[in-house]
């Protein structure tokens, strides 16, 4: 393993904020939509649950993103991998977004404490009191646990995202192979904690905004979830960042391919495991699982449901099997942002049918997407807007790591 | 590319061109090499190298493989095998209703369809790659070649076919010089290949007949019959060492496997004391003990006439019906003599009350309905075959029932009454007693004038669900 001086020669280091001003000015603009979503609430009759689950769906959907970076880094470095080095530094940047998510996300567990009962039953005592299995479960349900959990998961993950980026850093100033060896060995453990918190994260902000119900594959659902919206995002911010002449001679097409054949990969592999949930409990067919998809059968979510098994997994699955495609960088964008959708899709399906207004299950409405869909860009205005203030001028490829040369000459057999 | 070995013939033949070999010592050459070949517009031709190179491909001008349209072939062909062989089977051939779910529904399919699928695509895969590699291929006569066997350690080589359209032995042969390659040789068909040895043949032989040894055995097995059992490899517990009701043995004296009770002992759980009241809902035992049975052993005599009634003439079966009608009174006149309880012989409870409703739920309410009112879910389907043969069960709310003592209700649970089979031992009891206790409440139920009630009756009424 030797450090490339040659190639530390060739290559010009470059940063996001090359780009210029205008993707932060863009970022910003969108991040307005926020608090339209918040005064929106007030025009639509159950505004305040429309915007509170919309708010959590939003916030989730762009934590899928950033937790799908951070296994990617970490499973890189686990394997060694060489061919991926030129997308680390930008997986990196990705990963940080759990920073700003941690403040996004700080205000439904404030809310949480208060007792609010809007998200989670299980927040309000008097719910409690009239429910037998929130009782069972409330010696881990609980506000205060809550509250724990959630500084334990950004906590655990703002310091694997740091860790990661930060020891790539200084590989850039010192180029020393050892750090690169360190990486790998805590990489190891990183990914195990990661496993935990995400499990464990996606069961109490998710899947407890119905208490009663349980599903075991469920952490791994959204885990799957996440790695489709980050390969999505991997492979159209490739795309852009090369049109505008950043990495456009270090990243290949034949790295294009690999970022086409993983998130079509992985997209398979949600719709195994989406498949997994799904026939157990339609097999099985016991009330207290089949509550988690009868409601998601009526009302206007059953189209929601088929279109998920349509568009998340029938359509691209085809068009994903074309070489040709993976290679092409228009329909490689097309369809990045075409499984970006379907994942967006995917976290509203998993959120919004738990609003229940006045014990009356939700159906789907256009205040619910209108506000949805505000939020989500007002989120993502935060988002990008913050990844791009945290990336700065750091530079867009570890440019002094001992794999790089490899990864410059990669090429698919 | 490939070449095939030549058939030896009868006759001595002479030995053919098959190609030339040109070696190189470097990669970079043949590269180089392949490109001037591609564009001089040779189709049967191919490189050998120790390693996979990168590039070759384009210099050879090889198309993009075809495999990955086998595969999606296969795994299509599988998937639809699946699917169709999944909707023979469960909802065409045999269907087999598993826990109220549809015969053919696409969620139980998916796993036996993906891994078939799968299994199928991977076989694609594999088996195409072999054949599009023309493998396995035990000989080659480039073998021959003395220096074509650092092919797999440091030498790269290009083989030109002779039955390439374009090859002529000094074209090609001053071709592939221009080359630059450090060797150039030719290489030759075999003449004649050596026989194969005689027992090899006659072991071959031998084990091609045993192995139609069993295939024979199986198609012979299927075409006869046999009168001898089949033989048990595994005894699936077919025969036991037990005795069984209905059969002769001769361990016993009286030649019955099935062992009677023997007199003056009462089996295990079948004791009943002098309650009277309480196992026969009768003050005291009448004289004729066979009246309390009466009902269930006529009704099923009258069955039987039943099917000698329809042959006769419609007068016949109309004084037949008759005669049973007159029989059928004269039963019932027996039965309402009969000194039945009138008060329940255990201290009825809340308790009573709420396991009677449960049981009645259980044994009563599939005929006689949630209500009592004959409306049962199992009446309403029979009524709606119109069969003939269902008497509906009689409502709880007539004034003949009404009037029956708890007693004569217990009775009827009991040994049954018209349609009804006796429910005596299915049911203990006091639970037989419950469910009386839960019938007189469904009566009472029904007679009560709503005006009678206090508002806070009615309010309890209401609110119970």
């Amino acid at each position: 393993m030797e450090t490339s001086h040659d190639a530390d020669k060739k290559i010009t280091v470059q940063s996001l904020a090359d780009l210029g001003p205008l993707p932060m000015k863009v970022a910003l603009g969108c991040s307005v939509l926020l608090p339209v979503a918040f005064v929106l609430h007030w025009v639509f009759g159950h505004g305040w649950d429309l915007f509170a689950f919309s708010y959590l769906q939003s916030t989730f959907f762009f934590l899928s993103i950033s937790l799908g970076a951070l296994f990617f880094v970490m499973v890189q470095q686990l394997t060694r991998a060489g061919w991926s080095v030129v997308l680390r530094r930008l997986s990196e940047f990705l990963s940080l977004g759990v920073i700003p998510l941690a403040v996004l996300v700080l205000p439904i567990v404030l809310l949480t404490l208060t007792g609010n009962d809007t998200l989670y039953k299980w927040a309000s005592a008097e719910n409690i009191a009239n429910d037998s299995l929130l009782q069972a479960k409330s010696a881990y349900l609980n506000k205060g646990f809550f509250a724990l959990r959630y500084v334990i998961y950004f906590g655990a993950w703002i310091f694997l995202a740091k860790f990661f980026l930060g020891k790539s850093l200084a590989q850039d100033e010192t180029g020393d192979p050892e750090t690169t060896l360190l990486m790998e060995r805590r990489s190891g453990p990183g990914i195990l904690l990661y496993t935990f918190t995400l499990t464990f994260a996606a069961i109490d902000f998710i899947m407890s905004l119905d208490p009663h119900w349980f599903s075991t594959i469920f952490g791994v659902y959204y885990f799957a979830a996440g790695l489709v919206g980050f390969f999505s995002v991997l492979a159209i911010s490739l795309v852009y960042l090369r049109s505008k002449g950043i990495l456009k001679e270090p990243v290949s097409t034949e790295h294009l391919h690999d970022v086409g054949k993983l998130l079509f990969a992985f997209n398979c592999f949600w719709a195994y495991i989406a498949i997994s949930q799904y026939l157990l409990i339609w097999y099985a067919n016991i009330p207290e699982e089949t509550s988690f998809f009868l409601p998601r059968q009526e009302n206007g979510w059953g189209t929601v449901s088929l279109m998920l098994v349509i568009g998340h997994f029938a359509i691209p699955f085809v068009f994903f099997m074309s070489r040709k495609m993976k290679r092409n960088p228009k329909p490689l964008v097309f369809w990045g942002f075409y499984l970006l959708i379907m994942n967006w899709v995917d976290i509203f399906w998993l959120v919004m049918p738990n609003i229940a207004f006045d014990k009356m299950a939700s159906s789907v409405t256009f205040p619910m997407i209108l506000i949805n869909v505000c939020c989500t860009i007002g989120v993502g205005g935060i988002y990008v807007a913050s990844i791009l203030k945290l990336a700065g001028d750091k530079s867009v490829m570890p440019v002094r790591d001992p794999r790089l040369e490899e990864s410059l000459k990669f090429h698919n057999i | 590319m490939a070449t095939t070995i030549e058939q030896p013939e009868k006759t001595k033949a002479e030995p053919e061109l098959l190609g030339l070999l040109a070696e190189f010592d470097d990669p970079h050459a043949l590269v180089a090499a392949s490109t001037k070949v591609r564009d001089a517009g040779y189709n049967r031709w191919d490189t050998h190298t120790p390693f996979p190179m990168h590039g070759i491909d384009e210099a050879m001008g090889i198309k993009w493989t075809i495999l990955p349209w086998i595969v999606a072939a296969c795994g299509l062909t599988g998937g639809t095998i699946a699917i169709s062989m999944q909707y023979w089977m469960n909802a065409v051939d045999y269907p087999f209703l598993i826990s109220g779910k549809p015969l053919f529904s696409i969620p139980a399919c998916i796993p036996i369809t993906f891994e078939l699928s799968v299994l199928l695509a991977a076989f694609g895969a594999f088996f195409g790659m072999l054949g599009l590699n023309q493998l396995p291929k035990l000989y080659n006569p480039m073998f021959k070649s003395e220096a074509f066997r650092r092919v797999t350690n440091d030498r790269f080589f290009l083989s030109m076919d002779a039955s390439d359209p374009k090859f002529s032995e000094i074209d090609t042969g001053e071709f592939v010089k221009s080359l630059n390659p450090i060797h150039v040789e030719e290489f030759w068909s075999d003449v004649e290949s050596p026989k194969l040895p005689r027992n090899l043949k006659l072991g071959l032989s031998l084990v091609g007949v045993f192995m139609l040894m069993p295939i024979a055995l199986v198609a012979y097995k299927r075409s006869t019959v046999t009168d001898t059992p089949r033989i048990h490899i595994v005894p699936d517990m077919d025969f036991q060492p037990k005795l069984k009701t209905q059969n002769t043995t001769g361990i016993f004296g009286d030649g019955r496997e099935v062992r009677p009770h023997i007199p003056g002992t009462i089996p295990r759980g079948q004791f009943k004391d002098d309650n009277v009241p309480f196992y026969y809902g009768l003050k005291e035992l009448p004289e004729d003990q066979d009246v309390i049975t009466i009902a269930v052993q006529d009704d099923k005599k009258a069955d039987e006439k039943k099917p000698v009634a329809d042959e006769k003439p419609a007068e016949a079966g109309k004084a037949d019906a008759k005669s049973a009608a007159a029989a059928k009174a004269a039963e019932d006149d027996k039965l309402a003599k009969l000194p039945w309880v009138t008060e329940f012989p255990m201290p009825v409870t809340e308790k009573m009350m709420a396991r009677g409703k449960e049981r009645f739920r259980i044994y009563c309410s599939v005929c006689h309905g949630l209500g009592g009112e004959g409306d049962g879910l199992v009446t309403l389907r029979a009524m709606d075959l119109q069969q003939g043969t269902w008497v509906k069960p009689a409502s709880y709310h007539t004034d003949n029932v009404r009037k029956q003592p708890v007693g004569r209700l217990f009775n009827t649970i009991t040994n049954g009454v018209r349609k009804m089979p006796a429910y005596g031992p299915q049911i203990p009891p006091e639970d037989r007693w419950a469910i009386v206790l839960y019938v007189r409440a469904l009566q009472k139920s029904h007679q009560v004038d709503a005006k009678t009630l206090t508002d806070e009756e009615k309010q309890k009424l209401r609110d119970t669900k």
